[in-house]
């Protein structure tokens, strides 16, 4: 797992290197698609619309609160930054995109305790940000491209996150179709039919970190969070670089919070469903098997369409 | 089957329906411009279209920082058109305009008088669309097909949503038509009224409204 992560890293450098391709800024340069991908977009739900309208507000409130900070520094500017960066975290894991339904599926089809959900939670929010931090850090201050520049760069890294989740997502489906271990224990060498399922409560970041579940949610983190980038880049241009970084900090809290909330709904939800001891009986096997099916097929889904999406966007 | 296991099926379905829950939209707008139009009567009919985008802080921040743009002069203006607009010719300026019902699909020898300035915070662009024949009857309305750009009339501010073409069917865009005339003749008469709603990749549906001027 680790491994796949490194090569994935590099191949996202060497695209970032070689960047200059179609993709930019219509403004700048471009041509429009050459391909009708209009069919992606008929998947949006008006709730959906909603969630991304709503981002949009509270992203304008952000841009207001950076230039009152810029004018006078007064600390009710920097509260409301901060309350309103917390709010765009909470909302930004609901808008379209990747996070809750990841994390969501994967819950719901693999055996977890509330501990990691929030441990996904965390990785997810801190993984999300540090990668757009990173990305400005290094193309921006680094390499000296131009603002909208980094932020079309920034899409083949979404494409190598998306990429990844896909696939993670067809290694999730052939242990579900295989029957292996389900991966809250999975890592482990032993026989399936044992009541060490039951036995999952490792405290350890060391244990935790060699969960194949870690490698889903740091590829789905490699994604950047476009919405940090632009305000790390915002105050950059208005040299309050400080506020961006504090604003990032408080919209990872808020995703963090979103995303374990979602991943202890599902993981609920599933014990509803199949319950919390051994899997006994044909009915209750179906269903953990129906139901990882289910989840590995959702992120396959995600991961595709999301690639799919993101290229054909880059097309020129 | 047990009534346990009947109701763990049932349960099996609702997280079928949360996980089948739609969730292909991909990305949101970078770039969101109100835009005014003033429609020209001239010798024969409506002969030009004046434009005027204004854009967010976000993207007026940006460019400004990317062109070396600190105050706008003659020079300036001149590295903002060929940096950051005219590549929209690719885009034909991101309008539909019908002339007599025909479509008209400006290039770049048709957008004259480009000029740029800043109002408050907000960049905004000025230029004219010369359209090639004067029209009795002229349809127009701007939209980005990919969604990257939300380019849109002004919204009232009043509804709970989001400024530009996000807007949903309840939202109403405000004072963005003007008309006058050249050479003596009368200004047309324009109405706006919301279109058929559009699909982009990257965003799913969004609302168009469309302007229909008449030439007196």
């Amino acid at each position: 797992m680790k491994k796949t992560l490194y090569i994935a890293t590099c191949l996202a450098l060497v695209l970032l290197i070689v960047h200059g391709a179609a993709l930019a800024n219509p403004f700048v340069s471009g041509r429009p698609s050459a391909v009708n991908a209009s069919f992606m977009g008929a998947f949006t739900t008006p709730f959906l619309q909603q969630i991304i309208a709503l981002q949009t507000q509270i992203h304008e409130a952000i841009t207001h609160q950076i230039e009152k900070l810029k004018e006078g520094q007064s600390l009710a500017a920097l509260w409301g930054l901060l309350l309103i960066s917390f709010g765009y975290g909470v909302f930004h894991v609901l808008a379209p995109g990747h996070g809750k339904v990841i994390v969501g599926s994967y819950f719901l089809g693999n055996k977890a305790g509330w501990r990691d959900g929030v441990w996904a939670g965390f990785l997810m929010a801190i993984g999300h940000t540090v990668t757009a931090v990173g990305i400005v850090a290094v193309l921006y201050l680094l390499f000296g491209l131009g603002q909208l520049a980094v932020l079309d760069d920034a899409r083949y890294m979404e494409l190598a996150g998306y990429g990844l989740i896909a696939a993670i997502g067809l290694w999730l489906l052939w242990r579900a179709m295989r029957n292996e271990p389900e991966c809250g224990v999975c890592g482990h060498q032993h026989d399936h039919d044992s009541a060490r399922h039951h036995a999952h409560e490792h405290g350890h970041v060391a244990r935790r970190l060699k969960k194949p579940s870690t490698g889903l949610f740091a590829a789905a983190s490699l994604v950047p969070c476009t919405g940090s980038m632009i305000i790390l880049l915002f105050t950059l241009a208005n040299d309050v670089l400080w506020a961006g970084i504090l604003a990032v900090i408080t919209i990872a809290l808020g995703m963090w919070l979103t995303v374990s909330a979602i991943g202890i709904a599902s993981m609920l939800l599933r014990r509803a469903v199949v319950g919390d001891g051994e899997q006994v009986g044909f009915v209750r096997r179906g269903l953990v098997k129906g139901l990882r099916t289910l989840a590995a097929l959702v992120v396959i889904a995600t991961g595709s369409l999301l690639f799919a999406g993101t290229f054909y966007s880059m097309m020129g | 089957m047990t009534k346990k296991s009947i109701v763990r099926l049932f349960y099996f379905f609702c997280g079928l329906t949360a996980c089948g829950m739609p969730h292909g939209a991909f990305a949101h707008p970078h770039v969101w411009v109100d835009y005014y139009v003033n429609a020209v009567g001239g010798k024969g009919g409506i002969t030009k279209l004046k434009f005027r985008w204004h854009f967010d802080d976000m993207f007026t921040s940006m460019v400004k920082e990317d062109f070396h743009v600190r105050t706008i002069t003659p020079e300036n203006i001149k590295r903002l058109k060929d940096g950051a607009f005219s590549n929209l010719k690719n885009y034909h300026y991101y309008t539909n305009i019908k002339l007599d019902g025909r479509d008209f699909e400006p290039r770049d020898k048709d957008v004259t008088d480009f000029n740029a300035e800043m109002k408050g915070l907000n960049l905004e662009y000025t230029f004219t669309i010369n359209l090639p024949q004067a029209a009795r009857k002229l349809d127009l309305s701007l939209y980005d097909p990919e969604f990257y750009v939300d380019i849109g009339p002004p919204i009232q501010k009043m509804s709970p949503d989001a400024p530009g073409v996000m807007a949903s069917a309840t939202m109403k865009p405000k004072d963005f038509i003007s008309t006058s005339a050249e050479a003596g003749a009368k200004p047309p008469t324009c109405v706006w009224h919301q279109g058929e709603p559009r699909v982009s990749a990257t965003w799913g549906k969004f609302a168009v409204f469309t302007v229909t001027c008449e030439a007196q």
